[in-house]
């Protein structure tokens, strides 16, 4: 295929047709066959499958130039085949046709609500709960690349998911990530993170002295230093407020992938929670 | 269905009582099921004092009489030694977590938890249920036999147990406990 060829098949506009050929050509060509069977035609049934058949490669074109590839749409041709080549009476012929018109049409919608190569759009929460609201105010106070993002989506998925050794480790690689320029805060977390997450992998009790945010941080962290905290309490309180800082960062670009912030968006309860007293 | 904090249950007394040991499980059975049977030994004396009938059947309602008392026996040691042989493999996975972090992401992980018991349920019926809380919140734990030991409110305890869904496959997250024992925070620190 040449690159003009390329052209002529790539673009919002040709791929809405291509979509809508989809449904049209199926059910399109089953009718076609109902009516001149209904009319006398004696053509064996099967021979009108071709519609579908063109219809599911035309699905497996469309899942192929996507890049995250659906196997399902992508296999579909194979039963158009088989369809085409299985003599079949009317009655059931039509049936069968329309039942699979009807699956490709319901796989195309699959295919562009869950393979879309558009990105997803960032977790954004309602500003009228406290974890909105310091997203929206950390969004401007702490700008987070993509490589960030993704860096703290991991380690926050991993230390809620109880696998505190890998959050450890990744929070240490983090900032060894191509693209991570880390702000002074953000590195902060991530060091918060991996200290304390190592501590629980390995069972060991509170230390005397821990990584804290520096005072000059204090003011943008979500849970505020107690005046009245002892060493446990501080030590949480700073594993909370690191957390809570990954959350954010993770959540506040597209960057980060469909399958990430699927995850993330289970662990908005988890986040919620971090932020309580 | 009332809220856990009507459901109390009697603490300060035993609610189980130990019949035998067998190697290093203490069997217990609770007292509920020891009023059941006096219940039915009275129905049975009484019934067969006047019936002639109950009298001629006494052969196969003896027996089931004593299978009141020997099936929860045996139960409860089968349970008991199955968690008993749990018991180190959980003390060596388990990672000590505060009970904030426990999350639904966590379900099937072991955990070891440290806290105070607020709330006891069911510890009549041997499957006790408690509320445990440290500084950062509370969870259930659930435990399908009789603990080791006695557990009653405002005791520190800690807990290793799985996290699992509370009702099997759906609701919020609890622990269920294959240990639980009394510890002195006082001693450990």
């Amino acid at each position: 295929m040449t690159t003009t060829d390329n052209k002529q098949f790539s673009g919002p506009a040709s791929e809405w047709f291509l979509q809508l050929a989809i449904p049209v050509i199926a059910f399109g060509v089953t009718a076609f066959g109902i009516v001149l069977t209904g009319a006398g035609a004696d053509i064996g049934f099967q021979y009108y499958s071709i519609g579908c058949l063109v219809s599911s490669c035309i699905l497996a074109y469309l899942a192929w130039i996507r890049p995250r590839k659906d196997i399902v749409s992508l296999s579909t041709p194979i039963y158009g085949i088989v369809f085409l080549l299985s003599p079949i009476d009317a009655s059931a012929g039509a049936i069968l046709q329309l039942f699979y018109a009807a699956g490709l049409t319901i796989l195309l919608i699959r295919l562009k609500r869950n393979f879309s190569s558009a990105a997803p759009p960032p977790l954004i929460l309602s500003k009228e709960e406290p974890l909105g609201q310091y997203q929206a105010r950390m969004s401007g106070e702490m700008p987070v690349t993509p490589p960030e993002a993704r860096a703290a989506a991991r380690v926050f998925i991993r230390f809620a998911q109880g696998e505190y050794e890998q959050a450890r480790q990744l929070a240490v690689s983090a900032a060894g990530e191509p693209g991570f320029a880390g702000s002074d805060l953000l590195c902060r977390a991530f060091a918060i993170v991996a200290e304390q997450a190592g501590q629980i992998a390995t069972g060991s009790a509170v230390p005397a002295t821990f990584t804290r945010f520096t005072p000059e941080q204090q003011p943008v962290l979500f849970h505020p230093p107690g005046a009245d905290a002892d060493s446990e309490q501080d030590y949480t309180l700073t594993l909370d407020n690191a957390l809570i800082l990954l959350f954010v960062a993770a959540t506040g670009t597209s960057e980060t992938g469909t399958d990430t912030r699927e995850t993330l968006l289970h662990l908005i309860p988890f986040a919620r929670k971090l932020c309580e007293a | 269905m009332l809220p856990e904090s009507n459901r109390r249950t009697e603490v300060g007394k035993q609610q189980t009582i130990t019949v035998m040991k067998i190697g290093n499980i203490d069997v217990k059975i609770s007292r509920i099921t020891l009023v059941v049977f006096v219940i039915f030994t009275i129905f049975l004396i009484a019934a067969s004092a006047f019936s002639p009938e109950v009298q001629a059947n006494l052969i196969w309602m003896i027996p089931c009489l004593i299978l009141l008392l020997v099936i929860p026996v045996v139960l409860n040691y089968m349970s008991r030694s199955e968690y008993a042989e749990l018991v180190p493999e959980y003390e060596r996975e388990a990672k000590t977590v505060r009970v904030k972090l426990i999350n639904e992401n966590m379900i099937g992980k072991i955990v070891r938890i440290e806290g105070v018991v607020e709330h006891v349920h069911f510890q009549i019926l041997n499957r006790p249920q408690y509320s445990v809380a440290d500084r950062s919140g509370a969870i259930s734990v659930k435990m399908f036999t009789t603990p080791e030991e006695e557990i009653q409110l405002n005791d520190i305890v800690e807990v290793y147990g799985q996290v699992i869904r509370r009702y099997i496959i759906t609701g919020d997250p609890v622990i269920n406990c294959v240990l639980i024992r009394k510890i002195n925070k006082n001693q450990d620190r």
